[in-house]
């Protein structure tokens, strides 16, 4: 994990060093190990290092081709880069390093942006390409929008200044781009809590879409779609394409090119970890990090109170395979210091409060190893969330009238808030009448993306009191993702939208900050090309099959399980997930903070949130009528977001 | 002889404004030349050991919460009428003494006594947040009725008269404004107690003191977050809070969230016969307390103000309620914006960078408190307005 920046003045306008250099310190964390500084006429670059492959200071960044023209910095890992390498070495090309990021500018100089096609990994890079006639900055992201990448194009011809970053934070160091927020991102934030990309919280600033190119010059702006891409969005049956093997052959191609993935990204000059939580992604990893010969350290964290504790299938699943299994026990306390910390790390909004265990967890795993795996992207290539197949069931209801529907749920939700405040116990009672609410749906759009995120959390127009303005009632959000996707199954289209919002946006988000938060390098596994290639062919009947999710890689673990004498059962339980008691924490220890963030007269001098509105929220969830939990963990999370960075 | 009634259902020997403010401008007025008092309280414990060495004549009764005392407290007050026939009435709240002197009209009346009520601020307005709230809220006409009824009504601050004229319709003519004020022989300047600069490690440190009920409205929560705007450049920086109340949870809390908590010391409730020696700890006295209308809190003085100045210490206070009048004016202190932490840290930083301007600052202060603010220059006050009322000589 490293940390990128940049900019590309305007004509007749020269990059300062000193103003790189502010911009790379900005996001030290990400790469404590080296800084680089590149300048040339108009363009610079910045690049903070964390160093995982090539440990020697020749491989820090910018890295150029043989000549000088070409300079790269680039936040990731390129898996495959010993095939191209020895691809390119017979093109004539001379390495001066082993590391993998001299890929690219050797690779773009054979292949072009066609290069980043060849790529299997995780990457956000920007490319400077000096050469007569080009002079060019090439701004990529690869294909699942692992690694973040902002960017901010201002002005007009003629006075057009380009400035990328891997956060938010190197931006801000910039006086000429402005601190305006988008409103609308807001309201989004609030609905998904994450900022949806390509949207940034800023007005002036955007996200980088996973599996595209932007090319920026004095001449335009152009952009594009990697290749590879569309061979992963080929996606879940989409081109039509189903493989008709069965079951078994599917099971050992699964279980091969997971030891495969496994294997390739073992690959590294410090040593290297693994997160498991005992569910089934992170136990298949461990799984194949034993079938690619690797003793591993892997890393659990347990929360004090049962209900919510996990380590117990972590430390059964660690034994079995014989991981030198490291346990982290968190209690409240753990918990609620960190929370002062969160704006630094996630320096865009974001209120997945699931953030504070990952932060915790990183940082426990730091203390012995500098790269560690992750199970992340298994549920979406697989078919994992309960709130998918929720979704897939609920979808017939579609079918029915719009108007009898809008009719017949709108009377049941009224008949279930008839039944008053049950408190506590009414728990139910609350989740069935946000279902009723969800049900009235005004679009196909409207009903998925009621699942993405938190669902619910709020019917759109209470949501719009919330934040006052014409706007966030014009979605459908997401909804030309959604129209992109007619024609297909629906459960290739749910599988689609969750690789392309939530998976992005939030998941592969929060690993990334909280591993950057103490300089961590995450790696996803599933996430490799083949296994993406692999995932998208495999039948959607061996991914959900009666009522299991996930049914084929649980499948492949529970035979995993039997030869290493576990009960199967542990392969086939459901969901757990790692959720903290916020509900109870607003109410309780983290009540200051509502207090503190939520101030009825503070919010009404700030003049962003409709005060009574949230006044309202706070007393229907004190008094335990709602679970407002996750609305109000945005809104204090957005509060505290903005002033460590706005104010 | 000039012979005052008091009545006061908040009285020593409980703490606070109101309790303090009967005390001390009962023994000014009965140390007045040719005026005597007689007071009668609620019957609380440690009440009768407190009367013996106050200075002040008290009868005690036992009475009922205030919603529930008027007519016992009328009772009470009927029978000194009678045998005691004093000149005026003078009710510290309007319930339940006012609205007693109310019930008694019929035997003022031909006797001839007229009532007189202080207001302090926030008893005038109304919420109805909560049953007891709710049944203050509907006497109201009740206390509009104290308030238009009385011979005359004294108020604590220019934003209390205003409240008073607002909330129950009373002739400007007949609100006067009668600061409270405090005792120079009990509020004065000295070297900081040692024993204390041990007890909260305070030695080499720079202290900003807060004296106040923990209450949510009263800004100890900004005077906290203020800190982290100043840690950096004076880590020397101590803010120590004296006092106790619903609300410290929350502000040790917040005291962690911003990262100040080895900044803040939270000292507990302070014995009055301490109270000097904490001001006297202290650059500068802070109470940052903000309006709101709806709790109904605001503060319709601030009597810790005058006592911090009789210590020669200069205030920052919140730009609310009756608070400029207790500081009195930019020479004396600093007025700021009590939602806003950043001018809180302003001001804060001026103390800390200009410890000559505070010093004259608080200098300043005490001269006025000192000169102006004494409870014998209020007991003059009342005395000048209750005895011009006398002798118009109708009830």
């Amino acid at each position: 994990m490293c940390g990128i920046a940049g900019i590309f003045l305007g004509p007749g306008e020269l990059a300062r060093e000193e103003e790189l250099g502010r911009m790379a310190r900005a996001m030290r964390r990400r790469g404590p190990d080296a800084q680089g500084v590149h300048v040339t006429g108009a363009v610079g670059l910045a690049h903070r290092r964390l160093s995982i492959i090539d440990l020697s200071e020749g491989a820090n960044q910018p890295l150029f081709n043989e000549d000088g023209r070409i300079a790269v910095v680039f936040n990731g890992e390129i898996y495959n880069f010993q095939e191209l390498r020895g691809e390119l070495e017979r093109a004539g090309h001379r390495f001066a390093t082993r590391s993998d990021t001299e890929i690219i500018v050797h690779g773009f100089e054979e292949w072009g942006i066609e290069a980043f096609d060849r790529f299997n990994g995780m990457f956000a890079l920007a490319l400077w390409d000096g050469r007569e006639g080009r002079r060019e900055l090439i701004l990529a992201r690869d294909p699942f929008g692992v690694k973040p990448l902002f960017y901010s194009i201002t002005g007009g011809a003629g006075s057009r200044r380009l400035a990328f970053a891997s956060e938010l934070k190197p931006l801000l160091q910039l006086p000429w781009i402005g601190r305006e927020l988008d409103r609308e991102s807001v309201f989004q934030f609030l609905k998904f809590s994450h900022v949806p990309n390509p949207r940034s919280i800023l007005k002036e600033v955007r996200q980088l879409r996973p599996g595209t190119w932007l090319r920026y010059s004095e001449r335009g702006v152009e952009e594009g779609r990697l290749a590879i891409r569309a061979e992963t969005a080929r996606d879940h049956g989409a081109s039509g394409e189903k493989e008709s093997r069965d079951e078994a052959s599917l099971l050992r191609e699964l279980d091969r090119v997971l030891t495969e993935s496994v294997r390739r990204q073992l690959v590294s000059d410090v040593p290297v970890g693994c997160f498991l939580s005992g569910g089934v992604d992170s136990s298949l990893l461990i799984a194949a990090c034993g079938a690619s010969g690797s003793a591993i350290e892997t890393f659990s964290i347990g929360y004090r109170e049962k209900e919510y504790d996990e380590t117990g299938y972590a430390r059964q699943v660690a034994e079995a395979f014989g991981t030198r299994h490291h346990e982290l026990v968190a209690g409240p306390r753990d918990y609620i210091d960190l929370v002062p910390e969160v704006p630094e790390f996630f320096d865009q909004p974001f209120a997945d409060p699931t953030l504070l265990s990952s932060v915790l967890l990183a940082r426990f795993a730091r203390e012995r190893v500098k790269v560690a795996l992750s199970g992340d992207g298994g549920d979406e290539l697989f078919f994992g969330y309960p709130y998918q197949r929720a979704l897939l069931h609920l979808w017939p209801v579609e079918a029915l009238p719009g108007a009898a529907r809008r009719a017949l749920f709108g009377a049941a939700g009224r008949l279930l808030s008839g039944l008053g405040n049950l408190g506590a116990r009414g728990r139910s009672l609350q989740q069935a009448m946000k279902l009723a609410d969800i049900l009235r749906f005004e679009s196909q759009a409207e009903l998925i993306q009621s699942f993405i995120g938190t669902v619910g959390p709020l019917p759109l127009a209470r949501l719009a009191e919330l934040v006052p303005g014409d706007f966030g009632l014009e979605g459908p959000y997401h909804g030309p993702l959604i129209e992109s996707l007619a024609g297909l199954p629906r459960d290739q289209r749910i599988t689609q939208v969750y690789l392309r919002t939530f998976l992005v946006d939030t998941v592969l988000a929060k690993t990334d900050r909280a591993t950057m938060a103490c300089g961590l390098e995450a790696r996803v596994p599933f996430l490799d090309r083949e296994m993406a290639a692999f995932a998208a062919r495999v039948p959607f009947e061996l991914k959900l099959r009666r009522g299991i999710l996930k049914y084929l890689p649980r499948r492949l673990l529970a035979g995993k399980f039997r030869e290493r004498g576990l009960p199967t059962d542990l392969a086939w339980r459901a969901k757990q997930g790692f959720s903290i008691p916020l509900r109870e924490w607003l109410r309780t220890d983290l009540k200051y903070l509502v207090d503190e963030y939520l101030d009825e007269e503070r919010l009404r001098r700030e003049g962003l949130f409709a005060p009574k509105a949230v006044r309202g929220l706070v007393r229907e969830h004190l008094q335990e009528r709602a679970n407002h939990s996750h609305l109000l963990w945005s809104l204090i999370s957005f509060r505290m977001w903005k002033e460590r960075h706005l104010s | 002889m000039f012979r005052i009634l008091a009545t006061s259902f908040d009285y020593r020997p409980r703490l606070g404004g109101v309790a303090t403010l009967a005390h001390e401008l009962l023994r000014a007025l009965g140390g007045s030349h040719g005026v005597e008092v007689r007071l009668i309280a609620p019957r609380l414990p440690g009440g009768e050991g407190f009367d013996r060495g106050s200075g002040v004549a008290t009868r005690r009764v036992p009475l009922p919460k205030a919603a529930l005392a008027p007519v016992p407290l009328a009772a009470s007050l009927g029978r000194e009428l009678l045998t005691w026939r004093p000149d005026a009435l003078l009710n510290l709240l309007w319930l339940p003494e006012g609205v007693a002197s109310l019930l008694l009209a019929p035997l003022r009346a031909p006797l001839g006594i007229p009532y007189f009520v202080y207001g302090h601020g926030v008893e005038l307005l109304e919420s109805d947040l909560n049953l007891k709230k709710r049944v203050r809220s509907a006497l109201s006409p009740a206390k509009r009725a104290v308030f238009r009824g009385a011979r005359g009504v004294f108020v604590n601050s220019g934003f209390t008269r205003a409240l008073v004229i607002r909330e129950c319709r009373v002739p400007e003519a007949r609100v006067r404004i009668a600061h409270p004020g405090v005792d120079p022989r009990a509020f004065f300047p000295e070297a900081p107690a040692r024993d204390l600069l041990e007890r909260y490690e305070l030695r080499g440190k720079r202290v900003f003191l807060m004296v106040t009920r923990l209450e949510d409205y009263k800004g100890v929560d900004r005077a906290i977050s203020a800190l982290r705007w100043l840690k950096a450049d004076f880590p020397e920086a101590r803010l120590l809070v004296c006092g106790e109340g619903p609300d410290r949870a929350r502000l040790e809390s917040i005291a962690r969230h911003y990262g100040v908590g080895e900044l803040v010391v939270f000292a507990g409730a302070v014995p009055a016969g301490r109270l000097r020696d904490h001001y006297n700890l202290a650059e500068a006295f802070l109470l940052l307390s903000r309006s709101n209308f709806e709790a109904p809190n605001i503060e319709g003085f601030g009597i810790v103000f005058v006592e911090a100045a009789a210590c020669g210490k200069p205030s920052i206070g919140g730009d609310s309620g009756g608070i400029p009048d207790a500081i009195g004016g930019p020479e004396n202190g600093w007025l700021v914006d009590p939602y806003d932490d950043r001018a809180v840290a302003k001001a804060m930083r001026e103390v800390l960078e200009r410890p000559e301007e505070a010093r004259a600052r608080g200098e300043a202060a005490r001269a006025r408190a000192t000169g102006e603010l004494t409870w014998d220059r209020m007991a003059a006050t009342l005395l000048e307005t209750m005895r011009a009322g006398r002798s118009r000589g109708e009830a």
